[in-house]
């Protein structure tokens, strides 16, 4: 099997929580520039397998993956340190979490931790970071002020915009927009249209309209296994499992 | 069901009407509807009943039905008690304000004839100038020495530690040191510091007494704010590929910031209250001390030898005078400690 396009690469990995099996025999390739969006009912490792991309289930106790994660062809468990993989593979938390800093805080926060200490860069990356994450005209007249006075659809925005200041290679999306309404979503959504160009993005998601939207492949999580994964308009329209087409008919979960 | 309700509404509800609304009126006894009907006609809705999921229809409306009824009692009663209880609180509000008023006012009117510019801060005889360095010395040296030990251990605790055998030893530890009465932490001070380690009785003896005392509330005050700290804060750092300790550094002590504050004025009221370990380790020198290596007398030893030895009522005045000094003193070391704080939170922001 030829993985020369593959961003990510995963193979046979299984995943426990202590003797808890939440991910079994997961086989999946993420390719460049691609939304995946990842769908299936509550409790089935959606979650679970976003943190394995970027070593997040680390910091969970008792927490053991076997199998192998590879990030361009290389393996991202080896690392003994995860910072260096989370800085080219951002995340965006269901729950918008801006830090209890000012807008302009919360953006160069990451880059500057990395080591960037130029005050005119950090200015203009915090300023393209706004841009890309279309919320610059919400927010250029009120950089200082903190972060916790935004909307919570401008905070997931700018938590977007927090991740795309890193120059991240991939961005995962746990749920970005379940708390969010329906305009805030939309922008998300527009938002992820134009990220794509430029960044694989994965995405879990519990509305199949926004699945069918704005992703290029799919993938059916059931019990820790992948059911189904492929083109999201084959997937939709032409599914192969029975399970697949009643989930996505709303018959289940 | 519902058009049947909308229609009652014009019309006194028949108590043996088979709406769920009446059959639960019904198993009450009768006498509940009758009694809020009486009080219902002298008072004409003053509140509007909230929408309930069994009559959806009544909303907005003065509620005749019988459920209504009862609900109306329920609330009434619970508004009672609401009352009560408020009233409780703001008594008991009072009380403790009445006192702590009292006393306050107490002190300072009996003191306040005797103060003066010289009284506080001249070389003369009386003058308290030297306990009030004393006491400062001690609140300085022993924070200095508790406060980087106990957020360190706290961090650590709270931050890095699994929950091994040794971790829990090292709470039991804490615990324990929290409740030995402070008597004893004197007795080890003067052995050890004064002692075996030869500080004699010294400010510094008592301040490394009294911060190994104060150690177990900086840590468990720390420990506390740390643990109300999001989870969502430390996994937003970590996501954007931070160490640990950056996290830590730049997400996770300011926003424990608030907490470490309060840890330091809980033990501030410690060091400058303290008596028995402090007459043991520091001493009762009454002359200004040039160093931390010197024995001193802090404003609580001297306000303690103040009233014993008072005879007249100008000796009483004295300590009066003294004991205003002291409240203003741990006023001032209690809102300095806040103003530091916040100019720190300030830097960090940017
Ligand atoms: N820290 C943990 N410790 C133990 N079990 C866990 C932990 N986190 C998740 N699980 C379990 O693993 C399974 C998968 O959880 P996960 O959060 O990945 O589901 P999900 O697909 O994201 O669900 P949802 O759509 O509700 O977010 C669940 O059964 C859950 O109970
Ligand atoms: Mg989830």
């Amino acid at each position: 099997m030829s993985n020369n396009e593959g961003k990510f690469t995963v193979r046979n990995l299984d995943l426990y929580y202590s003797d808890f099996h939440a991910l079994k025999g997961i086989n999946i390739d993420i390719a460049d520039k691609e939304v995946l969006s990842l769908i299936g009912p509550s409790g089935c490792g959606k979650s679970t397998f976003i943190r394995v991309l970027n070593r997040m289930n680390d910091l969970i106790e008792g927490c053991t993956i076997t199998g192998t994660v590879l990030l361009d062809g290389e393996d991202i468990y080896k690392a003994k340190d995860a910072s260096e993989l989370r800085s080219r593979v951002g995340m965006v938390f269901q729950k918008p979490n801006p830090f209890p800093m000012s807008i302009w805080e919360n953006i160069a926060y990451g880059p500057k931790m990395a080591g960037l200490r130029d005050r005119k860069k950090l200015n203009e990356l915090v300023e393209s970071s706004l841009h890309k994450a279309a919320i610059w005209d919400e927010v250029k007249d009120r950089l200082k002020k903190s972060a916790l006075s935004l909307s919570g659809g401008q905070q997931q925005r700018l938590c977007i915009a927090r991740a795309i200041a890193m120059e991240p290679e991939v961005i995962l999306m746990d749920e970005p927009t379940s708390a969010l309404d329906p305009i805030a979503t939309k922008k998300i959504e527009e938002l992820v249209e134009t990220l794509k160009n430029d960044y694989s993005i994965v995405i879990v998601t519990h509305s199949m309209n926004q699945a069918a939207r704005i992703s290029d492949k799919t993938a059916f999580f059931l019990l820790g296994e992948i059911l189904e994964f492929g083109p999201t308009a084959r997937i939709f329209q032409n599914p192969e499992r029975k399970e697949t087409s009643d989930y996505i008919t709303g018959r289940f979960g | 069901m519902a058009t049947k309700k909308n229609n009652d509404r014009l019309t006194r509800p028949d108590p043996a009407a088979s709406s769920p609304a009446a059959k639960t009126a019904a198993a009450k006894p009768a006498a509940a509807t009758q009694v809020a009907t009486g009080a219902e006609a002298g008072k004409p809705s003053a509140k509007q009943p909230a929408a309930g999921p069994a009559n959806p229809a009544d909303s907005g409306q003065a509620a005749l039905s019988p459920l209504h009824e009862l609900r109306r009692l329920a609330r009434r009663r619970r508004d009672r008690k609401d009352r009560l209880l408020y009233g409780l609180m703001v008594f008991a509000t009072i009380v403790i304000f009445a006192v702590l008023a009292w006393i306050l006012v107490y002190i300072v009117a009996n003191g306040i004839g005797h103060l003066s510019f010289d009284f506080v801060f001249s070389r003369a005889e009386n003058s308290i100038l030297p306990m009030l360095v004393t006491t400062m010395y001690l609140v300085l040296v022993s924070l200095a020495v508790a406060l980087p030990i106990g957020i360190t251990t706290a961090l650590y605790l709270n931050e890095y530690s699994k929950n091994t055998r040794g971790v829990r030893l090292l709470r039991l530890a804490i615990e324990t040191l929290a409740g030995i009465p402070s008597i004893l932490y004197g007795l080890f001070g003067l052995l050890f510091f004064s002692r075996i380690m030869g500080f004699g009785q010294s400010i510094i003896a008592g301040a490394l007494t009294l911060s190994i005392m104060i150690l177990p509330v900086i840590i468990r005050t720390t420990e506390e704010s740390l643990k109300t700290i999001p989870l969502a804060f430390r996994e937003g750092s970590l996501a954007l590929g931070t160490t640990k300790w950056q996290t830590i550094r730049k997400v996770v002590l300011p926003s424990a910031l608030p907490g470490i504050v309060t840890a330091s004025i809980l033990a501030i009221g410690r060091v400058v209250g303290e008596a028995a370990p402090v007459l043991l380790t520091v001493g009762i020198a009454k002359n200004l001390p040039k160093s931390i290596f010197q024995s001193g007398r802090t404003l609580t030893i001297h306000l303690y030898y103040l009233t014993k030895e008072a005879i007249h009522a100008e000796d009483f005045h004295i300590a009066f005078a003294t004991a205003t000094i002291l409240v203003i003193f741990v006023i001032i070391v209690n809102a300095s400690t806040r103003l530091i704080a916040s100019r720190f939170t300030k830097n960090m922001e940017h």
